[in-house]
């Protein structure tokens, strides 16, 4: 993330909650869409009826995957980042 | 005295209720100078539902753990010797990684299936004319037996998040909830407190022994039936919490705390 101009916040627990994006929104929000049609508990607030509100900067999508090894693959992944936050 | 001790406690759970809506009170605070809508709607979709949810589980929890202390005097028993939260968990997991019903209100219908299949299982393992340590072997058979599907449910969802997501069963959580969600808790947590609050003076006579209760003109089979069915609304509250709280005030407690003022006597 930071390679691809991003600063994660400080959050307790790594942990943020749906009150904390809508108290103080980010300026960019990245998401994973690896597997977006299989359910995820982390991902259920998605359906809460205040998640439309969230004012994010901009929200970033990305394959999770890629992540989990923090190998080579992620050099195209970091560019690609940096060119969509820069926009 | 007693009216007082009950003002007491009402007033400290609306104080810690306030608190609980209210704080932190920075950001709220914060949010309401920004976009006024948003930090009502905030309090209103966000707080309210958790700390509904928090009163209205622990309750739950707090009624039940006492009615089972009390059926199976034992101040270490709890609602899920029933098998009732292993039915609910596997319910839910079954419903949200396997059947793909992912919404919240499905997912909570799921744990309730699961929790009241646990129950007929029970029913059928012990009969409804069960004696208690039948429905106490039968329920921690089938606590064991959900325990192991719900393992083997979770390694074999399509799903890569269902690992991950076991330290939320395990741990649970009331953020992120919606008042649709707290209302689908609250109903039929509040229909069982009703029927345990009914049954108070049989689970009292309980603690005295079965013979006595019996004798005492307590149906105590209806009593076993109608404690272990309440245990369903604490079978979904574990599926939030699965940390085995032992619930608070089991009644063998209550009981010789009065003993000094002869609220409990013998018959014999």
């Amino acid at each position: 993330m930071r390679l691809a101009g991003l600063r994660q916040r400080t959050l307790t627990g790594d942990r943020v909650s749906l009150e904390q994006l809508l108290v103080r929104p980010p300026a960019v929000l990245l998401r994973s869409n690896y597997r977006a049609g299989q359910y995820s508990g982390e991902q259920r607030w998605l359906s809460h009826p205040l998640a439309a509100r969230v004012r994010a900067g901009k929200t970033l999508q990305t394959d999770g995957r890629r992540w989990t090894c923090m190998g080579p693959l992620l050099a195209g992944e970091i560019e690609r980042l940096r060119k969509e936050s820069a926009r | 005295m007693r009216r007082g001790l009950w003002a007491l406690l009402c007033t400290a759970l609306a104080l810690l209720f306030a608190l609980s809506l209210l704080t932190p009170w920075g950001a709220l605070a914060a949010l309401y100078g920004e976009d006024r809508g948003l930090a009502l709607l905030l309090l209103q979709e966000l707080r309210l539902p958790r700390a509904l949810l928090a009163l209205t589980y622990g309750a739950m929890l707090g009624a039940s753990g006492a009615a089972i202390q009390g059926l199976f005097a034992n101040p270490l028993a709890s609602p899920d010797l029933t098998g009732t939260t292993s039915g609910a968990a596997l319910g839910a997991v079954v419903s949200a990684y396997l059947l793909g019903f992912t919404g919240p209100l499905a997912l909570s219908a799921g744990a309730v299936a699961g929790a009241l299949g646990a129950l007929l299982l029970l029913l059928a393992l012990a009969g409804p004319r069960a004696e208690t340590a039948t429905l106490l072997l039968s329920g921690l058979a089938i606590s064991a037996l959900a325990g192991a599907l719900t393992t083997l449910a979770l390694a074999l969802a399509p799903s890569p998040f269902a690992f991950y997501d076991a330290y939320d069963w395990l741990m649970g959580s009331l953020i992120d909830r919606s008042l649709e969600q707290a209302a689908f808790a609250a109903l039929p947590a509040l229909l069982c407190l009703a029927l345990l609050a009914r049954m108070g003076r049989g689970l009292d006579a309980l603690t005295l022994g079965e013979e006595v209760a019996q004798s005492l003109g307590h149906d105590v089979r209806r009593m076993r039936l109608a404690v272990v069915t309440a245990a369903i609304p604490a079978g979904r509250c574990f599926r939030r919490r699965r940390s085995g709280a032992r619930c608070c005030l089991p009644p063998t407690w209550w009981c010789e705390a009065h003993r000094s003022v002869g609220r409990c006597r013998s018959a014999s």
